[in-house]
């Protein structure tokens, strides 16, 4: 239970797919700017990843990797995902309309978002070989899915209240749009940094 | 959105059958290249991993693999000099890059010194963790030491984090080294 | 018609620069820009996988129906990808360490979807060729001027090779997290201004480069500059 909390932790603070390991940048520069937006795309992006990895990481267990197709893992994992958010959006319109009318915006874009694939392949690269065979490794992998998912959602919700002060201040001609939210990007990837070493140290 | 029956056949079958073919053309593609590249693969990992068993173990002639039950998570490979010089464990851990991002093969001989530290590879911060391999004044500490000699060695100021990863992975390289010195 | 194929092949050195301009492409950019011989390698083969893809999808443009367009180009650039990650498995071991993650990340890099959509299937195999070349010359040199830049104060070395004064004197934040948005929004405001804020025409989230533009039929993104507008 520890290792999984430590792994939820890990991936919302000290390795933060956006702040750290630089895997969904395009949405965190596009849709941050408001906050429902970011928080309406992040949430589609939990419920993408979870569900992505529920699918291909099986697919790579039980499929791929026996019958030496391990070479077959980049067009597998994205087709899936692909059809899974294309699934996702009929459903989702014919059964819950409002959910549709809010979330369903954002998820063609979620297919091509780095942050989705980065944790499918990841979780296959770390927990395929972890202790407890093929449900140890694939709770974790769920659990590491969770987390990567919540820290893209904190990511960019704080993003978003920083590009709102932001937007309100004078900045220099040249800077303004796109320079000053990286710059402003960059200061709140600083703060981040300072949770390292902080699930080694709080969970032992 | 209202489809005629009669062209269901080019609205639905022409494009599918043109997915299906280039799904097929490019997966034969794959399978092509895939039957020339792996063997190469294979080959340059194993050729790398018996370079790195010489470096770090230079007084073995030859290696056998040893398996064996329990051993750490990190430690994916033990192999033992065929001439009595000692072990190399072949491991992959964390590192401050992440997860499984540190690749090293450590040699102990029979008394449980370290006779020699590769790292294979590795995700440090370049120009800052990347020093357990530049700093001689860090990796040169380790041979000739044994577990608790590699526990109290100093770490490199600033790397603290990577240094305590490197040392964290000689630690289990230690670990198996008890458990299969028999 | 000379003048035109130059135009296609420089346009996206310059005046349509993937990453500077279009702003695609921006997670490998900053991860993989922490050393200058890695920004050549991702280079390379982002140029490779775009050409392959806007000469095959250019080719098959007459046959690809409009239905199963994207399936198909996700198939075919996830094809060459693959082929690129065997290929630098297989030769290149060192890079394949460098890129880790990120090669296989190539197959959702905006611009190679982004550059099928937009030219490669309304285009004739040629000029489609000339645009991959283009783009992928355009997005490696700016990958190397970031990576060196990245490299050479936040590491004192460029390609491997320490610096006198400044390998010793290196500012370390650079070749981390924060070092990558800071450049990169500098690198921008330094092209703003060099062109006076006539290079940067988007400055936000765009139909143009977006590869889910076809499927949304810009409604999406309408809602949205709309709202961000208020």
């Amino acid at each position: 239970m520890k290792e999984l909390i430590a792994i939820v932790m890990a991936a919302v603070l000290v390795n933060n797919y956006v702040l750290a390991q630089f895997l969904g940048i395009c949405p965190f520069l596009g849709v941050s700017k408001k906050l429902d937006q970011a928080a309406g795309m992040s949430v589609a992006v939990i419920f993408v990843m979870l569900l992505a990895t529920a699918v291909t990481y099986p697919i790579q267990y039980f499929v791929l990797n026996p019958n030496g197709l391990g070479y077959l893992q980049t067009i597998v994992f994205i087709l899936v995902i692909a059809a899974l958010v294309q699934l996702v959006e009929i459903i989702l319109k014919k059964y819950i309309p409002a959910l549709h009318a809010s979330l369903g915006v954002y998820l063609p874009l979620i297919t091509t978002n780095c942050a989705v694939l980065g944790v499918c392949i990841s979780n296959v690269d770390n927990y395929l070989t972890a202790t407890g065979g093929f449900g140890g490794g694939f709770v974790q992998a769920m659990f590491n899915s969770l987390g990567s998912g919540l820290g893209f959602l904190l990511a960019m919700v704080l993003f978003s209240g920083v590009r709102s002060r932001v937007d309100k201040c004078k900045c220099p001609e040249c800077f303004k749009g796109m320079p000053i939210t990286l710059i402003s990007a960059a200061i709140v990837s600083v703060s981040f940094m300072g949770f390292a070493g902080i699930v080694e140290n709080l969970l032992g | 959105m209202t489809k005629a029956k009669s062209n269901v056949m080019t609205d639905f079958g022409a494009p599918i059958i043109v997915l299906v073919l280039i799904c097929v053309i490019m997966s034969g593609l794959l399978a092509f290249t895939n039957g020339i590249t792996a063997p190469i693969i294979a080959e340059a990992e194993r050729k790398a991993n018996e370079e790195a068993r010489l470096e770090v173990l230079p007084s073995a002639d030859a290696f056998e693999k040893v398996e064996a039950g329990s051993l750490p998570d990190a430690v994916r490979e033990v192999y033992k000099a065929s001439n009595g010089a000692g072990y190399t464990f072949s491991l992959t851990t964390t590192g401050y890059g992440g997860k499984n991002t540190l690749k090293m093969t450590v040699g102990i001989d029979g008394e449980g010194k370290l006779t020699g530290v590769k790292v294979l590879s590795h995700k440090e911060t370049p120009g800052l963790g990347s020093k357990i391999t530049a700093d001689e004044g860090f990796y040169g500490q380790f041979p000739g030491l044994d577990a608790a000699g590699a526990a109290a060695a100093d770490t490199i100021s600033g790397a603290t984090f990577s240094s305590n990863y490197y040392k964290a992975a000689l630690a289990d390289a230690f670990t198996a080294f008890e458990l299969v010195k028999g | 018609m000379k003048n035109n194929k130059l135009n296609i092949l420089t346009n996206g050195i310059i005046k349509e620069n993937p990453i500077l301009v279009l702003i695609l492409g921006t997670c490998p950019f900053l991860a993989v820009t922490t050393q200058a011989s890695n920004a050549i390698g991702m280079g390379a083969a982002v140029t490779f996988v775009l050409l392959c893809s806007n000469v095959m999808i250019s080719l098959l443009r007459k046959v690809i129906s409009d239905k199963v367009r994207i399936p198909c180009y996700i198939v075919v650039i996830a094809s060459f990808v693959t082929l690129v990650q065997m290929i630098v498995k297989a030769y290149f071991k060192s890079l394949d360490d460098a890129l880790g993650l990120y090669l296989p990340l190539i197959v959702v890099n905006c611009i190679i979807l982004g550059r099928a959509e937009m030219f490669a299937n309304k285009n004739g195999a040629l000029d489609s060729a000339l645009d991959a070349i283009g783009m992928g010359v355009g997005y490696t040199l700016a990958m190397l001027a970031m990576a060196s830049i990245r490299e050479i104060f936040g590491a004192g070395t460029w390609f491997g090779i320490a610096l006198p004064v400044l390998s010793e004197n290196n500012i370390s934040i650079m070749t981390m997290a924060p070092g990558g948005f800071a450049i990169f929004g500098i690198l921008i405001a330094i092209i703003n201004k060099a062109s006076n804020g006539k290079a940067i025409k988007k400055k936000d989230f765009s139909c143009e480069g977006c590869p889910s533009a076809a499927a949304c039929n810009g409604q999406n993104c309408a809602e949205k500059r709309e709202a961000a507008a208020k």
